[in-house]
């Protein structure tokens, strides 16, 4: 009797029910054949995979691996750095942001971006979160006003700052900083939020509340974080994709990955054994 | 991913720790093996020395199983282990309950012993206990080397041995049925040597878990409250 060891793996896939409903949301964002040159050095090696919309995905993977250089394909931020060229496609509802004739401004407004270390401006609370929406030419007090209450009421930090929104940004707290942050991607209204290891310089508690705030987000936005954290990956994500040395190694639900990875690579990286 | 390579992680320690968790659940597994070994000697030959030892064994069995949840319990808290490592913690929990569980069994059938039973076992009983007590430890000894070696194969065999089992225990049940319809004197015994049996049926049963325990562990698939008929077909219908 020994069928039973002679299983193939994916045949032993119980999660595949489980897993249907969340595999059957719509694909905001798909990833294909893309690869990514810095000068002659390869950073992304055929790349292919599909983003579901109002789920949250977590990139994972050792140092230079390409994660981070993956999540600024989404809104060419890649394009600011020199030498750096790209092939493939990557569809966003749509429309292929690879193209050259697409306006980028208005792409970084339908993917908003937050990085590791909060970065506000040097201005109030206020004209932090109203600075993409005065870009878009709205300076209607009303409107602003509403839109801010709503944005940082969707970041969770209205009632820490509604009594003084005309302060200066820099005088939060990081946690609270990196939530305006969030606030101001968010009140241009984005389809995509990429978050670039968003909790890497705070504390636990603003990490968890920052956490917390993912999870309400994924409601109305697609949202991609990359993270180094992997419970924070465990704890957050719909989906997982392990990279490594450019390629995608395994990317599947994150329950499936973190309790039974298909892949022995991934299980050597996510249990912390020697690759 | 059958071999759980616990010697390859980066932290040492951490090597260390499960390393450590495995061993004891074999070392506990040795104690329940032998339990259950003197238990059966002890009610066929109704030898009440040998039974006192086997209640006296189930002390050690119970700190270990207490101490191996602790060291489990530590690592989830410490170490928040993943994959193959989360696996292997979940599954050791779930089989020092067993394993205790076996060892409580035993300890039943020897203190039985030493109570009730007056050595008057019926030559043909005595013989089907035998049997049924040899069966039961090669389960266990089947589904320790099962967990040490994550060997599949063997764990699934002892599921099968679990049949034989219950079917040695439905004869044994026929027979002390006969022999209380024949005599109603003897009941009183014969229901002491009937809860014996009952006892090493369940013994059985708790090897079937460990058995699927490590299924899991290698598979990362439950297969509980599956028989096997279901498992196989499901497996060839995907």
């Amino acid at each position: 009797m020994n069928e039973a060891s002679e299983i193939p793996q994916e045949q032993l896939d119980l999660d595949v029910e489980r897993s249907a409903e969340k595999a059957q949301a719509p694909v905001a964002v798909t990833v294909r054949d893309l690869n990514l040159y810095y000068g002659e050095v390869q950073a992304l090696k055929d790349i292919n995979l599909e983003i579901r919309e109002k789920q949250v995905t977590a990139f994972i993977g050792p140092s230079g691996c390409g994660k981070s250089t993956l999540l600024r394909c989404f809104n060419r931020m890649n394009d600011l750095i020199e030498d750096c060229r790209t092939e493939g496609e990557i569809v966003l509802h749509g429309s292929n942001v690879q193209d050259p004739g697409i306006d980028v401004a208005d792409l970084r407004r339908r993917v908003g971006m937050v990085f590791q270390k909060p970065n506000p401006f040097p201005k109030s609370i206020f004209e932090n979160v109203a600075y993409g929406l005065r870009i878009q030419g709205i300076n209607k007090r009303q409107t602003l006003e509403d839109a801010v209450e709503w944005a940082l009421r969707g970041a969770a930090l209205w009632e820490e700052v509604e009594n003084r929104l005309d302060e200066s940004a820099l005088e939060l707290s990081g946690g609270q900083q990196q939530r305006l942050v969030i606030a101001r991607a968010i009140a241009v209204q984005p389809e995509v939020i990429l978050l670039d290891e968003p909790c890497s310089a705070l504390d636990p508690i603003s990490t968890l509340k920052v956490e917390e705030l993912i999870n309400a987000l994924k409601e109305k936005y697609t949202i991609i974080i990359v993270t180094h954290n992997m419970q924070q990956a465990a704890r957050v994500s719909d989906r997982t994709a392990f990279m490594y040395l450019g390629e995608m190694i395994e990317y599947g639900e994150t329950d499936q990955v973190f309790t039974n990875p298909r892949v022995k690579r991934t299980e050597d990286y996510i249990t912390g054994r020697y690759g | 991913m059958d071999k759980l390579n616990l010697g390859q992680h980066i932290s040492k320690q951490f090597n260390e720790e499960l390393e450590e968790v495995r061993s004891k659940v074999l070392q506990m597994g040795g104690i329940v093996e032998e339990q259950l070994l003197y238990a059966t000697r002890a009610l066929v030959n109704g030898d009440s020395e040998l039974a006192a030892q086997v209640v006296h064994d189930d002390a050690r069995v119970n700190s270990l199983e207490v101490e191996i949840d602790e060291e489990c319990t530590r690592i989830v808290a410490l170490r928040q282990p993943a994959a193959s490592d989360l696996r292997l913690v979940m599954a050791v929990i779930k089989t020092i309950t067993d394993l205790e569980r076996i060892g409580d069994e035993a300890k039943r059938v020897a203190k039985m012993v030493v109570d009730k039973l007056d050595g008057s076992m019926r030559s043909e009983v005595r013989h089907e206990i035998e049997h049924m007590g040899g069966l039961v430890r090669q389960q266990l000894r089947m589904v320790l080397d099962a967990f040490a070696r994550t060997d599949v194969d063997t764990a699934m065999e002892v599921v099968r041995t679990d049949e034989k089992v219950d079917d040695k225990y439905l004869s044994i049940t026929r027979h002390l049925m006969t022999y209380m319809a024949e005599d109603a004197k003897n009941i009183p015994a014969i229901l002491n040597i009937l809860w014996a049996a009952r006892a090493m049926e369940r013994m059985g049963d708790r090897c079937e878990n460990i058995a699927e325990y490590v299924f899991y562990l290698v598979h990362g698939r439950d297969i509980r409250h599956t028989s096997l008929d279901e498992v196989m077909s499901k497996v060839s219908k995907t």
